[in-house]
Formats: structure tokens, sequence, C-alpha cells
């Protein structure tokens, strides 16, 4: 008897970060980030799902939906229809899979803007931004249908690829392991409290959401001339803004504020995956032994503290540690409700080592024939009950958008912080989704 | 565009405050820039969970306290007890996993299997669970999964897990026999063979399919 299904007979295991974010996640953490693109014009539902649907026949891994396994989670091959949403929720909300067909990213619409929001199992930001581009040309080809049909010509294969982890871990064992780690490098820090933002709370899903729209030539003008880059300006700016009103407000403050920074680790090791590859650095001020610390105290810390770890032999190291926690065989062998729990119980623990985080995805580069149909794009990350507020970078042309996403009513700390960028004669456009006409 | 003074930044969206320093701004422009649609939604959804534990809870113990006053042997709140956590566990499970009919049959066979066993105890254990109740459940459960993937056989991957894990805690009844926790042998021997039937015409006709699934589901 011969049965022919739908049936997927690989094994498409979670890269090493995937791991992780299926095991941390809930409606406190939920994992989902959000990459929106602005249109000049409205956007046409129709065509958004047609465009949808082929850019899913070309890019492989977003058409997989999540399995639970004995030990650990695993893909699977989606055979459902892809759903686009008039967007009715808040940014970075869960992606409930019931409601969304299985998969691991929603595509929704307002107005003239496209939300792309992906569970981080799947991929980072790097990989979400080469799918919304995808979506967007398609979405464009078919709109215009007298555009140039060499830009939509195929660039590169992207059937489902290896864990570029486990792909750099085996190179670094292969090459001599002690030439890496030449200067006794730890990154894995012994566990130390950072600073927490404290607040009134927003209740599970509402966050409010603070973008301000800068122009990317005048920041980048104002960084250089402070002999600094853009991220590691905006995050010595964050650390200052939360110092002088969050910090300085509440009592008894002996704790350092520590910034998370994720780094896309393709450049660093010039591979090209589109499933998760990022590091994180983590560097920290602390103010209670040194209250004279002025902003540029800061910045240079923050400065120093970048150029210091961008480098293979941090990540390589980084990497070698996580991996061998991962391979342990102890680990390996604990059913999955066990692990998710005792995970869950480690992260919550381990995220109060930092006190928010700051993420750059950088220049969205587009093809300038597109440039008369784009805006700009913006990129939020999702709030956590202990990283209340978090920070993120993206720029396109020379509209750079720096958000906040925040799960506190408070603004005091975007209000300093863009106080602080408008004293420097920077001109700031504000956008948010709290008390707004519609 | 709105533009507020005080923190010197233009407005992109239309606001009725400033966003950062909450000072009112005039807005009379009839050309409304919004970025975000304003969200109505039932904040009670997201607590329906802990207001049913606390009504169930606030049930059971007052039935535990009238049983207890009005006579001096505990007994009919037991029963009462152990349906509404029956109930708790079902509606929860329920919500959670809408929507695959195979994880809900095969949780909901074990829940009412425990829950009949239980009752069986508190009435003075006359086996009526052993020897009927728990092998008919799981008879109708692995007829009913294997009767879906008869008539939606695209749907393989959904099901085979459950149609995997029923056949083999089919067993149960025999062994409860063996353990002379039954006494009628009829219902447990029907589940055993029609169990031994399912996990035959699995390795028979899906062989790759079920290595495959073992395969991933088992992977570490």
């Amino acid at each position: 008897m011969i049965l022919v299904f739908n049936y997927d007979f690989d094994l498409k295991k979670l890269d090493s970060a995937g791991l992780i974010f299926t095991l941390t996640s809930n409606n406190n953490n939920t994992n989902v980030f959000r990459v929106s693109v602005f249109l000049k014009d409205n956007v046409d539902e129709n065509i958004l799902y047609n465009a949808l649907d082929i850019t899913l026949n070309q890019v492989k891994y977003f058409n997989l939906k999540i399995r639970k396994g004995l030990f650990w989670y695993y893909l699977e091959n989606n055979n459902k229809k892809p759903l686009i949403f008039k967007e009715n929720f808040y940014p970075c909300s869960f992606i409930n899979k019931f409601e969304n067909n299985d998969f691991l990213f929603r595509v929704s619409y307002f107005k003239n803007k496209i939300n792309l929001e992906v569970f981080h199992v799947l991929t980072d930001g790097n990989g979400a931004v080469y799918f919304l581009k995808k979506l967007l040309k398609n979405y464009f080809f078919i709109l215009y249908p007298n555009l140039n049909k060499d830009l939509f010509s195929e660039d590169k294969n992207n059937e489902y690829t290896e864990d570029s982890f486990n792909y750099f871990n085996n190179k670094r064992k292969s090459s001599n392991v002690r030439r890496i780690n030449k200067n006794n490098i730890n990154p894995i820090k012994k566990f130390k409290k950072a600073y927490i933002i404290k607040g009134k709370k927003y209740i599970y899903p509402e966050i409010r959401v603070i973008s301000g729209i800068i122009s990317t030539k005048e920041l980048s003008d104002l960084a250089k001339s402070k002999n600094a880059t853009i991220t590691s300006y905006i995050a010595s700016v964050l650390i200052w803004s939360i110092y002088n009103t969050n910090y300085l407000r509440s009592k008894k403050n002996k704790k350092p504020i520590e910034v998370v920074i994720p780094v896309n680790l393709r450049k660093i090791f010039s591979n090209d995956t589109n499933r998760n590859f990022f590091s994180c650095i983590q560097i920290g001020i602390d103010f209670y032994n040194n209250d004279n610390y002025n902003f540029y105290d800061i910045l240079n810390i923050v400065s120093k503290g970048l150029k210091s770890k961008l480098n293979q032999e941090y990540f390589s190291t980084y990497i070698g540690q996580l991996l061998n926690l991962k391979k342990n065989l102890f680990i390996r062998f604990i059913p999955l409700f066990i692990k998710s729990f005792l995970v869950n119980k480690y992260f919550q623990f381990n995220e109060k080592t930092s006190t928010t985080t700051i993420s750059n995805i950088g220049i969205i580069d587009f093809e300038d024939e597109f440039s008369d149909y784009i805006d700009r794009f913006e990129f939020f990350i999702n709030p956590s009950n202990i990283q209340r507020i978090k920070n993120t970078i993206c720029s396109y042309k020379d509209n750079l958008v720096i958000s906040f996403t925040s799960g506190i009513r408070e603004t005091d700390i975007e209000k300093f912080f863009f106080r602080f960028l408008s004293d420097q004669n920077l001109g700031i456009k504000i956008s948010t989704n709290m008390g707004i006409y519609n | 565009m709105q533009f507020c003074n005080k923190c010197n930044i233009t407005l992109q969206t239309s606001v009725i405050n400033c966003p950062l320093c909450n000072k009112k701004l005039i807005f009379n422009n009839s050309n409304v820039n919004a970025d975000y649609p304003i969200i109505n939604y039932n904040k009670y959804v997201y607590i329906y969970k802990k207001f049913l534990a606390l009504l169930i809870l606030f049930f059971c113990y007052t039935c535990f306290i009238i049983n207890y006053t009005t006579s001096n042997s505990v007994s009919w709140s037991n029963f009462v007890i152990l349906f509404s956590i029956y109930v708790y566990i079902s509606f929860i499970n329920n919500i959670k996993k809408q929507r695959n009919i195979g994880l809900l049959v095969t949780m909901q066979s074990f829940y009412l299997s425990i829950l009949l066993f239980c009752i069986d105890i508190l009435t003075g254990f006359l086996k009526w669970s052993t020897n009927y109740a728990i092998p008919i459940i799981f008879f109708i459960a692995i007829l009913f999964i294997n009767s879906i993937l008869i008539a939606r056989p695209f749907r393989i991957s959904d099901y085979i897990i459950y149609l995997i894990v029923l056949s083999i805690f089919g067993v149960i009844p025999f062994i409860l026999f063996l353990f002379s926790l039954s006494s009628v042998y009829w219902p447990s021997i029907l589940v055993l063979f029609y169990s031994l039937l399912t996990i035959i015409g699995m390795f028979k006709f899906i062989n790759r399919y079920i290595k495959s699934e073992l395969k991933k589901r088992f992977h570490f």
C-alpha cells in the first residue's frame, strides 16, 4: 500500500540560540521582535497576500512550524497557508500558533505600514530583514509591473541551513584551541545583580512604543565628532538617561547599570546563514563607587568596552562555553518539561544581571529603485518582566529610527533621552502608539 | 504637524498629549496621522484562569465545610472536589491545546480514567472502573484516532504520535488484570488485541512515517 502525504521526514533541529528561546518564552517575555516598513502609499491586502505566498516559496526557512519532542523542540515543514492580519494588537505580542496556522511569524498591515513579527526561534533580525525585503520586492513586483525585472532575480540559496554556532565550533576545535584563548578570556561572568528599572507596569499584552526619527547623517556626524560609533553613542545616552532619571529617583542603589548589546556574528566570522547567529556584549557602569561620572566618561567606557570585545577571540570563547553546556549529556537527557522549568528559572535569574538591551539592526540597504515607494523601517524587540525598557536602532537612507519598547507607564527615561539628543541640535520626530488620535 | 515646545520635538503621529512630557498639545488639523491603531481588548481575558481557579477552590471549600458540619463522616464532598479538579484541568487543557483533537482525546482518556478509578476507590473498590470503564475509554480513544487518520490521512503528522501513545497505553488494562486489579478479563484482552493490531498495522502500512516520527520525537 502506497501512502503519499505531505509528511516531512527530515529532522530539523533548532539552532543553539533557538533552543533557549523556545524554553524561555511566555507572556512576560514573548521573544518576538517586529520589523516594520512604512510605505509612501496605503497597503493593498490582496497584493500583500499574494506576495507573501510567493515569498514563502522562495524563502523556505520561514515555512516551518514548531513541534515538541521528548527532550527538545524541533521544526517541521508547514503545509498550511499563511495569514495576513489587519494590525489590531500591540507590537511584539505573543504569536499564538493556533490563530496563525502554526507559523512562527506574523504579517500584519495598517494604513501604509507592513509589520513582520518573528518568533526569535526562527531567525534573528538579519534573517527577518532578508525575508521582509523579499516580501517587499514581490509586493512591488505585483503592484508596479513596469519595474525593471532584474531587480527581482534570485540572489542566494535559502534552504534550511546548518546551525552556524555548531559549524563555527567544529572549525574552532579543528584549529588550535590554545591559540584562540591566549588571553584567558572568560566571557561568562559570575552572577552579579544589575540595576533594574522601576516603574508601574502595564498589564500584558499592553506595551508602549516611542520612536524617534532622526537624520542618519546628523547623528553619524555627531557620534564621529565624539570619536564614537552610533551604537556606542546611543548606548551611552541611554545609560546616562537611566542614571539621571530612574536610578537617581530610587533609593539605596548599589548595583551597576548594565547594558546588553547583541552583536551580529555574520560579519565577524564571515558566515552568511539565515538562522540565528548572534551573540551579546555586556557593558556596565558602576555609579555607586564613582558618582562623579559625566556623560563623556560613560561614552569613553562604552566605546572602549565595545572595541575590546568586538573580536573573534571573545566570541569564540563565549560560544564554545555555551555549546559545551548544550552538549552536556546530562542536560540532553532531561525530559523537556523539566528542562523547560529549569532553564526558565535560570534565565529569569540570569536576566537580573542586566538592566536593558540596546539592539542595532544596522543600515537596511535596499535598491535605489524602490526608494520612491519606501519611507522608513522600524525595529522593535519585546520588553521583558525584568528588562522593562528596551531600545533599538534601525536606519534606512537618511531616516534613522531609535525605538523604545516599554513595559512601564513612566516616560522619564525616553523624555531625558530624546531631550538630550534634541539639545545636540538634532531634529527629532516622535511616533508613538499611546494617547493617539485615530 | 504638532510640536512640543518643552521637549523641542515634532510629532509624527497625531497625539492628545506629548508622549514624553505629557503636556496637552493642540490639534486642529483634520488630517490625522497615525502609525498605530487604537487597540481595544478585554483586559479580563488574561485573568480568567486565576479567576476560575479561585472560583473552583471556593466552591470545593464550601462543599467540604457544609459536608463536614452537617455529618461527621466526609463523603459526598470528595466526589465534588474530584470532579471540580477534573473540570478545571480539562478546561485549562482545552483552552491551551485548542484544535488538536488528537492531544485532546489522549489527555481526556487519561484524565477520565484517573477520575473513574478514584471514584471507584472512594465507593469501596468494586472494580467496575478497571473491569469496564478504563478498557472501554482506551478502546474508544484508539478507535477515534484510527478513524480520524483514515478519514483525513493528509494530517498524518498531526495525529500519528497520539496513535502511537494510545496504542502503547492500551496495554494498561491488561497489566491491571495481571495484577488482579480487575476481575473481568475480556474487556482488557479486547483493548490489548486492538492495540497490538494497531501497532502491527502501523508498522505494516506506515512504517516510514512511524520510524521518522519516533526519531524526531526522541531526538536528543
